[in-house]
């Protein structure tokens, strides 16, 4: 009877540490004091600029399934104002940064947004890659007075305007409009398979996309969600090859679901094309897909394509580091932004005046880093209007136009 | 019933790698009676040493391969004689929170070390697969070898386990601990043996699950999911391991299949909460195991 006892103890012992552990792994909740936040300023390069540093928080996922996306911008915009404040920083001060990684969890972002909110040196916060932390989060800006500037992405429940909510990410609404509008054009009667990991922003994406080509020709005949954790993708994309897809479109997936969605599309001898929509835009996805019928949205110009200036001044500027994401460009493109809205805030700016600077501020991209004009307004909180599409010549990624994607009123067009 | 069959040709492919994996849980229970939470970083080590042999270094694939399984079994000897034999005696909790606390070191030291970074493990043999006979479903070259892999191991397994001296003192010390030390099993040696091919198994696995997705930190997920598979066919059963793994990969496929993508994760955990409420042995495990 002991022994049995001693057996089935040990049985929920492990059942128990082993689901509490497959939780973690997915994000569902960790008080772990790691999370807290921590300073990494710019410590070895702030000697020009020695003035009271102005500090932005980031809050995003640097680690986990989505660190792959939510790490690159967060690293540009450091380098950025590394490489600024070596040259005399904004008013005479440095930028310096704090990061808490949230690693997907909705309280550990909560937690570090309550912490960086009431720290009177914080004067705005960034990251908030998931939707599922900025809506919470939405409410507490007002409260707290504090602008938060989203990327890689955004929250369509704060666009196109919230008062402090800001977007310098790819807009999943934005996505849907580039998908419908891309494939309208390129193939009028494409049948599209959706795949993505399963998150309430990626489910909206599908279900608006069904919504947009509605009446076009185009339509969507299979929709595959897979588990963050998920690593395998065999059955998702037999299923919608066998649903008669033409056209995979990937809403996004973490490296390891990108690579396998890739390699089981090779597998299923999938002879149609395949759409990333989100975060499938990297040299290495191209790389590893190879082939012309692979095409990626990409929101920014990438650190190897050297052959712009822009983006070849950009890389000389970089002190050490070897950047090859688009993302990292974003990350580049928003640390201009900040310290432009900085110089427009003076040097005492507080709170409400470096939100009321990113309303105020005209801004330029002086690298040429995006599709085209940046900034916001008093009506549009989306920092960036459009997006590149890329494909593949054989040998590397080349820019194949540009879509107007996020160019609708009252962020411009008609 | 051609997607049925599919359907399970591909949750088979997927049981191979949790077989592979629940083998591992089952080796370390049986001789040790310790649940290894580890197990799961043992995967990613195995991956990446795999990577760094064959990519770095430039040994030949199969050279690459086998010096990995060498590493990864002298880690797997390391570990055991470094965090779990000092323990051994003392509550059984505690070398259980030790594999608790090595996951969360490993899992820190593999992320410090790659930066976060991602490779393609470099294979001989090309992605394309083939058709599943009477189905339309395709089944990739490397869930094939995954598949190929797993049954010899475990027929390998199985034999050393039955024919082999070190194999009849393991089940021996495994049966009774005190009586196989009496009649002069070296019941440190047999730890030893179980943790580092616990690690090998382990690295096998790892390497067959990054061939078909990528080398990196999330591999390790996958123990989570062959947990369940362990519990199902017998925390002391290989054999056991064996089915529990091939049956969670089935049910988890045909619950994709049918019920939806989004809820695989779901499948092996209801099983292991069938499992623990009807027959927390398990389907081939025995009604009675102690910690030795």
């Amino acid at each position: 009877m002991n022994r049995k006892l001693r057996q089935r103890d040990l049985v929920v012992l492990a059942s128990s540490a082993s689901l509490a552990l497959f939780l973690g792994a997915c994000g569902g909740g960790s008080d772990d004091s790691s999370n807290s936040p921590s300073t990494s300023g710019t410590s070895s390069s702030s000697s020009a600029a020695s003035g009271k540093p102005y500090v932005i928080a980031e809050i995003s996922d640097l680690s986990g399934p989505v660190g792959v996306f939510d790490t690159p911008p967060y690293d540009g915009m450091k380098a950025y104002f590394d490489y600024l404040n070596s040259t005399g920083g904004v008013n005479g001060r440095p930028i310096t940064t704090k990061a808490s990684d949230a690693k997907g969890d909705v309280q550990t972002t909560l937690a570090s947004f309550t912490q960086y909110s009431g720290q009177s040196d914080v004067i705005a916060i960034t990251g908030l890659g998931l939707d599922t932390q900025m809506d919470p989060l939405l409410p507490k800006l007002a409260s707290t007075g504090i602008a938060a500037i989203s990327s890689p992405s955004s929250t369509t429940s704060g666009l196109p305007y919230n008062k402090w909510y800001f977007s310098f990410g790819e807009d999943y609404g934005g996505d849907v409009t580039a998908t419908a509008q891309y494939l309208s054009e390129k193939d009028s009667s494409a049948k599209i398979g959706y795949v993505a990991f399963d998150s309430p922003a990626t489910r909206s994406v599908a279900s608006n996309l069904t919504k947009a080509v509605a009446g076009t020709g185009v339509s969507v005949v299979g929709k595959e969600f897979l588990p963050p954790t998920a690593t395998d993708a065999s059955q998702a994309i037999s299923s919608l090859v066998h649903a008669g897809a033409t056209w995979i479109a990937i809403g996004a997936a973490t490296d390891p679901q990108f690579t396998s969605i890739l390699q089981n599309a090779k597998v299923q001898n999938f002879d149609g094309n395949i759409l990333a929509i989100a975060g499938g835009g990297e040299d290495s996805n191209f790389k590893l897909a190879s082939t012309d019928k692979y095409k990626a949205l990409r929101s920014f110009h990438s650190p190897s394509e050297t052959n712009l200036p822009g983006v070849a001044k950009m890389v000389s500027e970089v002190d050490g580091a070897k950047p090859d994401k688009y993302y990292y460009s974003m990350g580049w493109a928003l640390g201009e932004v900040i310290a432009k809205a900085l110089t427009t805030c003076g040097s005492d700016c507080t709170r409400a005046g470096f939100r009321d600077a990113l309303e105020t501020t005209s801004f330029s991209d002086p690298y040429g880093l995006a599709a085209s004009a940046i900034g916001f307004s008093d009506t549009c909180h989306q920092g960036f209007r459009s997006t590149f599409v890329y494909g593949w010549d054989g040998s590397k990624p080349v820019q194949e136009g540009s879509i107007d994607a996020y160019n609708k009123p009252p962020c411009g067009g008609s | 019933m051609g997607t049925l069959i599919g359907t399970v040709a591909q949750g088979v492919a997927l049981g191979a790698i949790y077989s592979l994996v629940a083998v591992g849980f089952v080796i370390i229970y049986k001789a040790t009676g310790v649940f290894n939470f580890a197990h799961g970083q043992f995967m990613v080590l195995g991956a990446y040493f795999a990577y760094v042999s064959i990519s770095w270094v430039g040994l030949p694939f199969a050279a690459g391969i086998a010096v990995t399984l060498v590493i990864t079994g002298a880690v797997g000897l390391v570990v055991y004689a470094a965090l779990i034999r000092p323990l051994l005696g003392e509550a059984i909790f505690a070398p259980v929170m030790i594999t608790i606390g090595l996951s969360i070191v490993l899992d820190s030291i593999i992320s410090i070390t790659t930066k976060g970074n991602t490779y393609l493990l470099p294979t001989p043999v090309p992605v394309h697969g083939v058709s599943i006979p009477g189905t339309t479903t395709r089944v990739s070259n490397y869930s094939l070898i995954a598949i190929v892999v797993a049954a010899v191991f475990f027929v390998l397994i199985a034999s050393f386990f039955r024919w082999s001296g070190t194999g009849r003192d393991m089940r021996a010390a495994a049966e009774n601990p005190h009586l196989a030390s009496y009649a002069g099993v070296s019941l440190g040696f047999i730890f030893s043996v179980a943790w580092a091919l616990a690690a090998v198994a382990a690295a096998i696995a790892g390497i067959a699950q990054a061939s078909s997705t990528l080398i990196s930190p999330d591999i390790g997920s996958v123990a989570l999911r062959a947990f369940p598979a362990a519990l199902l066919g017998g925390l002391d059963s290989v054999m056991g391991a064996a089915l529990g793994g091939v049956l969670i990969g089935i049910i988890e496929m045909l619950g994709s299949q049918y019920v939806g993508s989004d809820t695989r994760d779901v499948f092996p955990y209801v099983v292991l909460l069938v499992a623990l409420m009807v027959r927390p042995y398990g389907l081939l495990g025995s009604r009675q195991v102690d910690r030795i």
